[in-house]
Formats: C-alpha cells, structure tokens, sequence
C-alpha cells in the first residue's frame, strides 16, 4: 500500500513514442519525499550532468509529492526539474494551482520525459488512458489559446501545463505554465519542454490520495488550518492585498532595487506600485490554488489607457522586476508586462531584471540604440513593456533579451551589470541591506533566487523571529535551517507560503500521517538535508562557477537609505556556512556528511 | 516629523490616511499614545499589547526604515526630521 503516493509513474520516451507505466522507487520516495527532492533524485540517477541542457539527454521530470492533492493545507504544489539551460545547475522550478492534484488523481505521481520528439506532441492522460497526440495545431499557440484548444479537444474538466512560444523559441527563461495562469516559472523547463517539442500535458483523474492514517491526518490538517487562519498573514493580509503588499516595507528597508541596483534600492515613487494601489485600482478578486485558505493569487483588470489588459497578477516580485528595477511607476505596464509573460510562458523575474541590465547597458552607451530599435531609458514603461512583448514572440532586439541579463551583458562586454547568480537574476531584495539574503543568493542551488531559503522573513518581516536585516551573525544557521525546511515542504507538495504560519512540527505532522512514518520531526527535517546536498552534487558534477555575488553587491556600497554604505559580507558568512552544512572551504560535501545522509 | 501608515492602517478605522505631518513626540511610545488618542481604539489595539506596555505582535514600526526592535524599543527617541513607518504584519514573496 502506498499512502500518500499513487505508487506509479510514467515514462514516456518522445522518441520512441512509448509510454511505460512503472512502480514508483519507494525507498528514494522515503529519502527524498516527493516532488523536487525524488525528481532531483530520479533526474541525477539517470542523467549525465554534464549533458547539454538544450540536447535529447536532459530528461524532464514532473513529480507530486506525497501531500500534494490531500486535504494538507494548500498542497497543490509540483516540481518540474532538469538540467537548467540558463545556469548549468539543476533546475526545480514548483507550480501551483490544480495540475498536480489532478494527476495524482489520474494514478501517478509523476512522468519522466526522456529525449525529444520529432514533431510537436503532447502527452493526454484520462486516469488509465495515456497517450501521446500530435501537438501539430498547437504549435505557436500561446498559453491561454493552447489552454482552450486542449480543454475544447479533451474536455473542460482536463488541468493543462504547457508551453508557449516562448519555450517553442529557445527563450532560456520560458516557464511551463499550468492552469493558464500558474508557472513553474524559473530556470527554463519551458525551454526544455519546447526542445522535445512537449506542447503540453493534460491530465484528468477520477480517483483519490489514500493516507496512512486517515484520522490522525484530518486533525493535523485541521489544526494547521486553523493556525493559518489565525494568523494575520497568512489569514488575512495575503489574501487581502496578496504579495505585491512587500513593496512599501521592502523599500522602506532600503532593500528594492532600483535601476538594476545602479542606483540604490530606494525607490521613491514604490507606493505608486504597491499592493496597496494594486487594490485599490485594478483588483477583481483574489483567488487560490488547490486546496488553499490564503488565496494570495489576484485577477486584475487594466480597463483602459495604453496598458489595457487583464490577467492574474502580478506577484511582488515581478511588481518590482517591471516596476523599480526599471525605474518604472506606472503599475498598468506593470501588470501588461506580467499578463504577457503568462501568456506566452516567461518568467517574470528575468524578464524585468534582464531589460533592467538592458538600459543600463543603453545608458551608458555599450549598448547602440540600432541593435534595440528604440531608446530604452530606466522610467520607459512604453519601451519596458515593448522590450517584454518582442522576447515573448522572439522579434528584433527580443532576441537576445531572451539569453538572459548575463549573456546579453557579456555579449556587450559588461558582464558584471548583470545582476545574477550563476547566470540566473536576484529578486527583489538588495543583499546589501539584507545581508542573510545575500548569502542566500549566493548559495542557493538553482541561481539567484529568493524560495530556496526565505530568510526576509526573519530579517525583515519578523517572521517567525525578528532578526537585524544588518548583521552578519546568526545568518548561516538561520539560512541552513530555512534551506533545509524549503526542501522539505517542496518536495512534501504544500506551498511555501503556508511555513508563514505554520513550520517543521506541522508539516511533520501532516507527512507522518499520510505516509504511516515514525519518524521524528529531526529525521523527517534531514531529508531536507540530503535534497539539498543532492542538489549540490550535481551541480559540482556539472561544473557549476562558484558561490558568489555579482561585484555591484560586493563592492558599490548603497548611496542612500538605512543601509546607506553597506555592501553584503559574503566572506564573513559563507565560510560559517559551509562548515555547518560539513562541507569543505570550497563548498564541496564532504565524503562523511554524504555518508552521514546516504547520498554516494 | 512624518508619519507614514501601509496596508490596512490606511483604512477609516484606523489612520485613515497614508501619511501625516505632526510634531515628534519624545519616544515611539508616547507617538502611540499620541496616535492612538486621535484614531481611537481599533488603533490602539493593533499599536499596543493587550497589557498596553508593549508594542503589539501585530505591527512593524521603522523609524527612518530601521525596525524598533533593533533600536530602543518603544522607546526609541524620536526626531522633528524623522520618518516613521507604521506597517501590519505582512509577508509575501
């Protein structure tokens, strides 16, 4: 009996166009939980890392996990994980919304995709009935026409992740995008799926998530219900005026980048992008993924102006890649710019922040205004937002803006303005007022990226300490313990927001239950652990460039704001780090830590 | 000395306003007394513990953009040219 999990995954060969319905490996799904931690797991078993992201080698793997589909607090979540053809590392991007659930629903805990297909295709899955239609109709589709096609060929009730072409172009940012508005959104699976040439996936299922112990489960639900209600974030001010409500306490941190981070990270005009205007101006309702009491999602309605449009969003973090990254106050192209990469499958992030690289290159002259084709200065929302649909559709200039900040930068000769880890851009918190963000940054797994250790919470959001944004002291262990929890509660198949209000004791709880373990909540935060050191192997094996911060970070200290010339101390908090992961001076696991987590 | 209110606080009910101009009190708690006194107890009630000796779990106060918690407190002295930003609880990400 296999509680918590289907027992069974699909492994579908684009090549050869088979499709093979296999047990899935129980004891990895006890090491390594589900959903980002057994993907990861089956991806570095059964692929070479230093296999060409963009070639037939790189399998891709979508994975649930084991409290994905339960009635555990906003477990909708899954992982899509590959080699990553914009850093070289592994790439776990999590996506919400229903199409996680629905395929546990249909019997399997995930698909492997092996190599690539020789005409579109995409993958249709009604409980039992798999198989693999031609995807020839789709081709060039965006996301929402895509999304319709399939519901009206298959069926309304029929969840969808697909690509749009955005993935189709080689973008190395293209998200797989779910339920039209949902995105494993980071590190390029959409272009991954478009090589194979993976249209989509659509999935529908009739059957249930079977729990060990089905009482104690429903309580520990239950109870963690109810703390979540009670809290006031995750309660009340999430779904109220959802993330884009960190805009005014982020800046008045002095930690919202702005103008790329050239210009400091106080953005005067924030108020005119935050949560706050986004609801008063342009809010319908908000809306939830599966099984989901916080409901941070938004549907949002420009309804008239040069930036018309509608659509979900945007979260903070695109808020601010539009917004003050660009220098930009006009919150209609905000949301423009966000409404278009759902609909052709970017992540917003890079997107933003790459066009951000873009103008400062421009401004200061390494970049001529005859390879863009218009003048592209910080504050342009017109040309932030036309910049956006030309790499959507892969036109002119959009091109290159598609490689990514660093590659563009590089191919300028400026690769120090781009603002990334291992070729992946920072979010929305500057390191240099933020010094544990920082850190994290610089060690996160997949690039820079803010959900592999979310430590604004305690250094800004009091969340569910209070610790100083300033000091370096603290920040390692606190770091290593958010990192080790974050992959645990991916790879469980809840959603990060939920560790806002509830942590480690519930979480445990909820897995114990459904899977029938007793084991401690120690033991169960050590999978945690070997994900993470997993995901560091691998990326050693492909050769990943080392743990660092790009030289703006380390060097230029912040013009102005409580902050005010500070720079991030890596070199004062990495080494603390690598000695409490029991990893080596040059961040390489030692033989008895990987002994120590069963990992070779 | 500028006072700034985020989120909610902005609500009739609250401050009902985004932010105001007053003369700056000596302490953040006296700024809360203050406050509290013109928005009456809804306000109170978010800026305060329930002992009313503390500030409340449910509020971010920054002066200048640095929390009072790593400054002095509720007691943190207060400046004719300082900012002080009164937040909720917020998260996001």
């Amino acid at each position: 009996m296999n509680n918590g999990y289907t027992g069974l995954i699909l492994r579908v060969n684009l090549k050869k166009g088979t499709i093979v319905k296999e047990p899935l490996n129980m004891k990895n799904a006890g090491d390594f939980v589900g959903a980002r931690g057994l993907a990861t797991k089956y991806f570095c078993d059964e692929c070479d890392p230093q296999c060409d992201p963009l070639g037939p080698e790189n399998n891709l793997v979508f994975m649930t996990g084991p409290l994905t589909g339960t009635c555990a607090p906003s477990a909708g979540r899954y992982n899509a994980v590959a080699k990553s053809p914009l850093t070289g590392t592994i790439g776990a991007a999590n996506s919400g919304g229903h199409f996680g659930p629905e395929l546990k629903f249909a019997g399997y805990d995930g698909i492997i995709f092996e190599d690539v297909s020789d005409h579109p295709v995409y993958l249709y899955i009604n409980d039992d009935q798999v198989e693999l239609r031609d995807a020839g109709h789709l081709w060039g589709k965006d996301v929402y026409e895509t999304t319709d096609l399939l519901n009206a060929e298959c069926g309304e009730s029929f969840r969808v992740a697909c690509i749009a072409p955005a993935g189709e172009n080689g973008c190395l940012f293209a998200g797989i995008m779910n339920d039209k508005h949902r995105a494993a959104g980071r590190g390029g699976m959409g272009a991954v799926m478009g090589v194979k040439k993976l249209k989509a996936v659509v999935v529908k299922g009739t059957g249930s998530v079977r729990v060990a112990r089905p009482k104690e489960f429903f309580q520990d639900c239950a109870d963690a219900r109810d703390t979540l209600k009670a809290h006031p974030v995750t309660g009340a001010g999430l779904s109220a005026y959802g993330t884009q409500i960190l805009v005014n306490i982020i800046n008045a941190t002095g930690a919202m980048p702005k103008n790329n981070g050239r210009d400091g990270s106080v953005f005067a005009d924030a108020d005119d992008i935050s949560g706050e205007t986004l609801t008063a101006k342009y809010l319908l309702r908000n809306k939830g993924c599966f099984g989901c009491s916080i409901g941070c999602g938004r549907v949002t309605d420009i309804k008239e102006g040069a930036f018309k449009s509608r659509g979900e969003g945007p979260e903070y973090e695109a808020g601010w890649s539009f917004g003050a990254d660009c220098g930009v106050n006009d919150l209609a192209a905000v949301c423009d710019a966000n409404f278009l990469c759902n609909q052709y499958g970017i992540d917003p992030i890079t997107m933003g922040a790459t066009i951000a690289c873009a103008m400062e290159l421009y401004e200061m002259g390494a970049l001529p205004e005859s390879d863009i084709g218009f003048p592209l200065r910080f504050g342009d929302a017109a040309a932030m937002v036309r910049c956006t649909e030309m790499t959507c559709k892969g036109e002119g200039f959009g091109k290159i803006l598609a490689l990514g900040s660093y590659r563009m930068a590089e191919k300028y000769g400026h690769p120090e303005l781009s603002m990334t880890v291992k070729k992946q851009e920072m979010p929305a918190y500057d390191g240099r007022a933020v010094q544990g963000i920082g850190l994290e940054y610089a060690t996160s797994n997949r690039g820079g990226c803010h959900v592999r250790g979310y430590v604004i919470s305690p250094e800004v959001l009091g969340i569910p300490m209070k610790t100083d944004p300033l000091v370096t002291e603290g920040k390692a262990g606190l770091l290593k313990t958010f990192q080790d929890l974050t992959a645990l509660v991916d790879s469980a198949g809840m959603c990060l927001f939920t560790t806002f209000g509830i942590g480690l004791p519930e979480v445990a709880a909820a897995y114990r239950d459904a899977v029938g373990s007793d084991e401690s909540d120690e033991d169960i935060l050590l999978k945690g652990e070997r994900i993470w050191n997993l995901e560091k192997q691998f990326n050693i094996a492909a050769g990943v460039e080392k743990d660092t911060l790009p030289p703006r970070l380390l060097r230029e200290e912040l013009p102005e704001g409580p902050a005010q010339g500070k720079v991030n101390q890596l070199h004062t908090m990495l080494q603390e780090y690598y000695q409490l992961r029991g990893w080596t001076g040059e961040g390489i696991p030692t033989p008895e830590k990987l002994q120590a987590l069963s990992l070779k | 000395m500028t006072v700034k209110f985020f989120a909610y606080l902005r609500d009739s009910g609250y401050a009902g306003c985004k932010e105001l101009q007053m003369p700056a009190p000596d302490t953040v708690r006296t700024l809360g007394e203050q406050l509290s006194h013109r928005f009456g107890p809804k306000f109170r009630g978010e800026f305060f513990s329930p002992a009313g000796d503390q500030l409340g779990e449910r509020i971010i106060v920054m002066v200048n953009g640095r929390r009072v918690e790593f400054l002095d407190g509720a007691d943190t002295p207060l400046r004719e040219t300082d900012t002080v930003q009164i937040f909720p609880v917020v998260a996001g990400g």
